[in-house]
């Protein structure tokens, strides 16, 4: 176990660092759950088979008419051979980072980050499954880490759980776990993510959990036993995460999440606190090709027995896809921690390119305007990133 | 037979529905019509609705028969709907569903705004097999005609048509049908 001292001076760096995949714009394409493309039923994991395909089919740029199916191009390291009962994912990502190195912004640095590269592994024999995942980072994913390395790289495990198909639609499972809140994104820096802890990077925590879906219905419940890679104890959040979905047509889903968390010392604020989130998301495609995502959070922060802090959070995002593979996208943020105080609420506004190139791999491009996390009051300012990511 | 009879058996055979529907035909000047086929699927929650705009109706003056072709059939993905047309429902060899009832199963509302609603069984055919089908109805009268709702469950697989299944995602087998459209009565 790591000390305290040394995880909060790297959750500061803690932004970077990405897991792949996680696509919720894929209602555009008919598809309001994610238990056919990812291993874990509410997305965010390894592929499975179908998931690779239609990775293949639709989701990247197509440079020639299609042939159908697109073969063993899709399958692990661009054509091995698996047997069924088993997926293999490998994901590297990299992040060029540019920055000012004075306040006047008169010369800048590019900082370049390994964000991920992880192997993930599922297993299905029968109704009995098992999930992993193992990888390094060069710096950030703090909460995962499974080494206790602070001034470099680390090696991180950010789920591992197995669980028993217990029905058709159901599964239930105990081990580290993303947690079921709003929608299921790779983008963790949104605020709606960072600032519920409920990003797929590195919020995930042990705990016993049961996903359901069948038709229009989805559900996730999740009781919380705390994050094992910290400590000591206290440090670990206790309670539950959920969420449920109802999708009255293919292409519009709407949603409930809320989740509830106590601890003895708030790893941020050192004090015990009490957590909780409520809120509502929708994703909308009114045309295959352009869709909308949208979440909106009240939160709610007691430290220390005193009376909560009310604040909310909230996005909306369009996501257009001009040409297959093409995705230009435009996000608008809020947070505030405390409406009864005088500051400003955070506020960023994100414009995004990421083009889905070849088998296999993406570039994006993110230039925004704002604060990085849920930070009311600090004066905005401009940044951007550049992010590679190949997966096997 | 007195004039006062004739009057009655007149009226009689005026509003009598299966007298005034002489042919029923397809309106797609309102609104064109929606057939939707939907089906659930597995692992999680899949939801594919394959949907068309095209449907024509036969009214023999008994038996009301609707026809919808299949090869213009979409669910979303180009695929996934070549899949279902050649080698699920082989629309080359069976380009047509049709659900067929008898007229006089349905109350058809002669006053403006009235509606009738009710299930009635009918024959479904897809695939080149015919099986009963028990369809819930609502038909509403509108100023031109009829506004017509319905729906109806059936089993791919009692139609001789293989569960679609792909790289492990399946498709249900018991599916159902939906339809919206407008009718007119033809002379």
């Amino acid at each position: 176990m790591r000390s305290l001292p040394a995880l909060l001076l790297l959750l500061a760096a803690g932004f970077f660092a990405r897991p792949a995949f996680a696509y919720p714009f894929m209602i555009g394409h008919g598809y309001t759950g994610c238990a056919q493309c990812h291993t874990d039923p509410s997305g965010g994991s390894a592929l499975t088979e179908y998931g690779r395909a239609q990775a293949e089919i639709f989701m990247r740029s197509a440079y020639a008419p299609s042939k159908g199916d697109p073969g063993r191009i899709k399958d692990f390291a661009f054509g091995v051979p698996l047997p069924k009962e088993l997926q293999l994912q490998g994901d590297v990502r990299g992040l060029l980072y540019p920055r000012p190195t004075d306040a006047a912004a008169t010369e800048w640095t590019v900082r370049t980050l390994l964000m991920q590269a992880d192997l993930r592994a599922h297993v299905k024999l029968g109704g009995l499954r098992a999930y992993g995942s193992v990888g390094y980072v060069s710096e950030g994913a703090d909460l995962a880490w499974i080494t206790s390395n602070t001034s470099g790289g680390n090696v991180v495990s950010r789920e591992y759980w197995v669980g028993y198909d217990v029905m058709k639609g159901l599964l239930v499972r105990g081990g580290r776990l993303a947690l079921p809140y709003g929608i299921r994104s790779e983008e963790h820096l949104l605020y709606a993510r960072s600032a519920t802890r409920t990003t797929t990077n590195d919020d995930q925590q042990l705990g016993l959990d049961a996903v359901y879906g069948r038709g229009k219905f989805r559900a996730e419940l999740m009781g919380i036993a705390g994050n094992f890679q910290i400590g000591p104890d206290d440090y670990r959040e206790r309670g539950y995460s959920a969420l449920f979905a109802y999708a009255p047509m293919n292409t519009l889903e709407v949603g409930v999440s809320s989740l509830f968390t106590t601890t003895a010392l708030d790893y941020e604020a050192l004090l015990p606190r009490d957590r909780q989130a409520h809120g509502v998301f929708a994703r909308y495609a009114p045309l295959e090709k352009v869709r909308f995502l949208a979440e909106g959070h009240v939160t709610v922060s007691s430290l220390d027995g005193e009376a909560g802090l009310v604040g909310s959070v909230g996005y909306l995002q369009v996501d257009t896809e001009p040409v297959q593979g093409l995705h230009v996208k435009g996000t608008g943020e809020w947070c505030e921690t405390d409406h009864a105080d005088d500051l400003d609420p955070a506020g960023r506004g994100t414009a995004t390119v990421q083009w889905f190139f070849a088998p296999h791999m993406d570039v994006r491009l993110d230039a925004m305007y704002g604060p990085l996390y849920c930070t009311p009051g600090v004066e905005p300012g401009p940044a951007a990133t550049a992010q590679l990511h190949l997966f096997l | 037979m007195t004039s006062a009879l004739r009057s009655v058996f007149a009226s009689v055979i005026l509003f009598t529905p299966s007298a005034a529907l002489a042919g029923l035909k397809v309106d797609s000047t309102i609104a064109a019509p929606k057939i939707t086929f939907h089906a659930n699927g597995e692992p999680g929650a899949l939801d594919i609705d394959a949907v068309t705009n095209e449907c024509t109706a036969a009214d023999d003056g008994t038996t009301l028969t609707f026809t919808v072709p299949l090869g213009k059939l979409q669910t979303g993905i180009e695929l996934r709907d070549e899949h279902m047309k050649d080698k699920f429902l082989l629309v080359g060899t069976y380009p047509n569903a049709t659900l067929s009832f008898a007229k006089s199963n349905i109350a058809w509302p002669t006053e403006l705004g009235k509606s009738a609603k009710g299930k009635l069984e009918a024959q479904f055919t897809a695939h080149g097999v015919t099986k009963p089908v028990s369809v819930t109805y609502d038909v509403s009268k509108t100023k031109q005609g009829y506004k017509a709702t319905a729906s109806f469950g059936y089993d791919i697989s009692q139609h001789g048509i293989d569960v679609p299944s792909y790289l492990g995602v399946t498709v249900d087998a018991k599916q159902e049908a939906k339809a919206v459209i407008y009718l007119i009565d033809a002379p």
